[in-house]
Parts: C-alpha cells; sequence; structure tokens
C-alpha cells in the first residue's frame, strides 16, 4: 500500500502534479481557448464540471499563466520583427536594464542567454524606421548597454506551441 | 510582378476594434457580454466584430498559456543556422517544421541564414535533438546555441 501510493506520488511530482486528462483538457485548450468545456469534456471523457475543476487547479498550480487571442502582428501594422543580443557594460546591471527594457512595449520577449550575449530580446516595429528609432533613442540610451547586434526576421516561417503530448 | 505578393495592407479596423482586441488579448474567455458592456455596444455586435476580426486574419485564433516549465520543459534555446548553401533554406525549413520541440523559425538577415527557438525537457534532450535530428538534416553545415536561462517577460504587441 505504502510502496504504491509512494510511487504514485514519485510520478505526480514528475509532470508537477498532472496527470494523462490534465495534459489532454491542456492539449485541448491550448489550441483553442474559447472551445466550450462541454466540447472538451465529451472528447476527454469526463463531465463538464471535471474539466472546470481541472482548469481551475491548473490555474492554481500556476501550468496555465494565461489566456489570449493571438494578434497578426502583420495585420495591426507590426511590420519588422528583429531579435536585439545585448552586451552590458558589467554583467551585474542586469536587473536594471531589464526593468528599463520592459517599459519598452514593442520589446515582447526578453531572455537572460548563455553565449556571447547576455540579454537576448524579441522586438516588433511598425517598419525598419521604427526599429531604428526604438533602437537608437530607446534602447540604446539604457545604462548599462555596452552595444547591440540586430537580427531582422524577414519571414516567420512557423510559430507553435510546445507538444503537451509526449 | 504583382506587388501584393510582398505588400501586405494593415488591416482596416477601428478603435472599437482596437478596445476589442485590448480585452480579448488579455484574456480569451471573457464573456463578449462583459467586452460589450465595456465598449458599450450589444453582445451580439461584439461577436460580429470578433469574428469579422478573424476573418480579416488579424486574430489568428485563440490559446491558454502554459508555463514550460510546470509541463516538464525546462531548457530554452536560440539557435542559429548555418547552410552549406543559401538554396537549402527551403528544404531545411521543411525538415525542422517537422520536430515539434522547434517552436518557432525565422529566416534572418546578418550571420545566420535560419533562426530557431527550441524548447526541450533537459539538457541532455537538447543535445540528442541537435545530435541526432537537427544535424542530420541535408543543408545544415553548423549551428550556434544560445540557451536562455530565464525568461524575464514574454507579451503580445502593444495595441495603441
Amino acid at each position: 500500500m505504502l510502496v504504491s501510493s509512494d510511487v504514485k506520488t514519485k510520478k505526480m511530482t514528475l509532470r508537477n502534479n498532472l496527470d494523462e486528462v490534465d495534459l489532454k483538457i491542456l492539449d485541448i485548450i491550448t489550441q483553442n481557448a474559447r472551445i466550450p468545456f462541454k466540447d472538451v469534456a465529451r472528447e476527454v471523457g469526463i463531465s463538464r464540471a471535471a474539466v472546470h475543476q481541472r482548469v481551475n487547479r491548473m490555474i492554481e498550480l500556476e501550468v496555465i499563466i494565461g489566456s489570449g487571442y493571438h494578434i497578426n502582428p502583420n495585420k495591426v501594422d507590426f511590420k519588422t520583427c528583429s531579435y536585439i543580443g545585448i552586451y552590458l557594460e558589467k554583467g551585474d546591471l542586469f536587473t536594471e536594464v531589464v526593468e528599463q527594457l520592459k517599459r519598452i512595449p514593442e520589446i515582447v520577449e526578453c531572455h537572460y542567454t548563455t553565449g556571447q550575449y547576455a540579454i537576448f530580446v524579441k522586438v516588433y516595429a511598425k517598419d525598419n524606421e521604427h526599429l531604428k528609432n526604438i533602437l537608437s533613442s530607446q534602447v540604446q540610451k539604457i545604462q548599462g548597454i555596452a552595444s547591440t547586434e540586430t537580427f531582422i526576421s524577414l519571414e516567420q516561417t512557423f510559430k507553435r506551441e510546445i507538444p503537451v503530448n509526449s | 510582378m504583382n506587388n501584393a505578393d510582398y505588400l501586405e495592407h494593415p488591416a482596416d479596423i477601428d478603435q472599437l476594434d482596437e478596445k476589442i482586441l485590448k480585452l480579448i488579448t488579455r484574456n480569451a474567455r471573457i464573456p463578449f457580454l462583459e467586452v460589450a458592456r465595456e465598449c458599450g455596444v450589444s453582445g451580439a455586435a461584439i461577436h460580429q466584430r470578433v469574428q469579422r476580426l478573424l476573418n480579416i486574419g488579424v486574430i489568428t485564433g485563440s490559446e491558454f498559456i502554459v508555463d514550460p516549465q510546470k509541463l516538464g520543459y525546462n531548457t530554452c534555446a536560440y539557435m542559429g543556422i548555418y547552410l552549406e548553401k543559401a538554396k537549402f533554406h527551403k528544404q531545411v525549413v521543411a525538415a525542422m517544421s517537422k520536430i515539434p520541440e522547434i517552436v518557432e523559425c525565422h529566416y534572418t538577415t546578418g550571420q545566420y541564414a535560419i533562426f530557431i527557438k527550441i524548447q526541450t525537457k533537459t539538457n541532455k534532450h537538447l543535445k540528442k535533438l541537435i545530435d541526432e535530428e537537427l544535424q542530420e538534416i541535408e543543408g545544415i553545415a553548423r549551428t550556434e546555441t544560445y540557451m536562455s536561462l530565464e525568461m524575464n517577460f514574454k507579451r503580445q504587441v502593444p495595441i495603441k
């Protein structure tokens, strides 16, 4: 008895307390957030109330950290997508620089990376001139940034979510 | 040459559309009645507007956002790819789209031909993926990997 429950807890902590049903639900709702829970329930083979309960639990566990519609940046006039590698003057300036970067709404993603750059960000600008403005009058004005290297994405060939069921 | 191939005009959206976008990009399951109340129009109007935004491709779908780490995806990396010859681009992209751990793929200027984002469970999983899958793809000369030690933030483009 004790052994089997031990095995069970161990297995569950591996996936942060998620079982197969949770993963199936996630797989469905990460593709379409507005799917009626009764359809999810039918597909997974449990009741609608149980789906609600499980989704709420995953929100509490912070497995689910939000929901939203995907915007196509091109259609809302953000035509230039680029990645920027940032070199810092000193490594310990990291926290301050990230705080400043966060204030620039066009920066949509920010990572602390290994390799030649200290920080790596993704930026959407309206056009190349807008990108130049963001770079010269905002990013490069931040104290602590030594220099930047920009890679412009000419085409986002694909973008998708991590595989949930694997 | 037909310039419609490379000139993509911004969609025709008004202030009400922008207000709706702001609300539903933050919470996909917000009841449309609540959106309607906030915007001062009817629920049916919101339905219609959202449908239109979907039809013209301003919104491309909805999702629940998951924390990759909670699902056991602990390693996030960016990788720059050098090709043996530029003309291999198409076949390399096609081969990469078959690897589910590659979540983003870009055709970039600068030193790399292709730039991708990868989510794997562990560093070992990443190594295995590079060794057994990526470097098996014909046309890839070499790769350079940047590991993300921490994602500081991630969000959608700003709607004015």
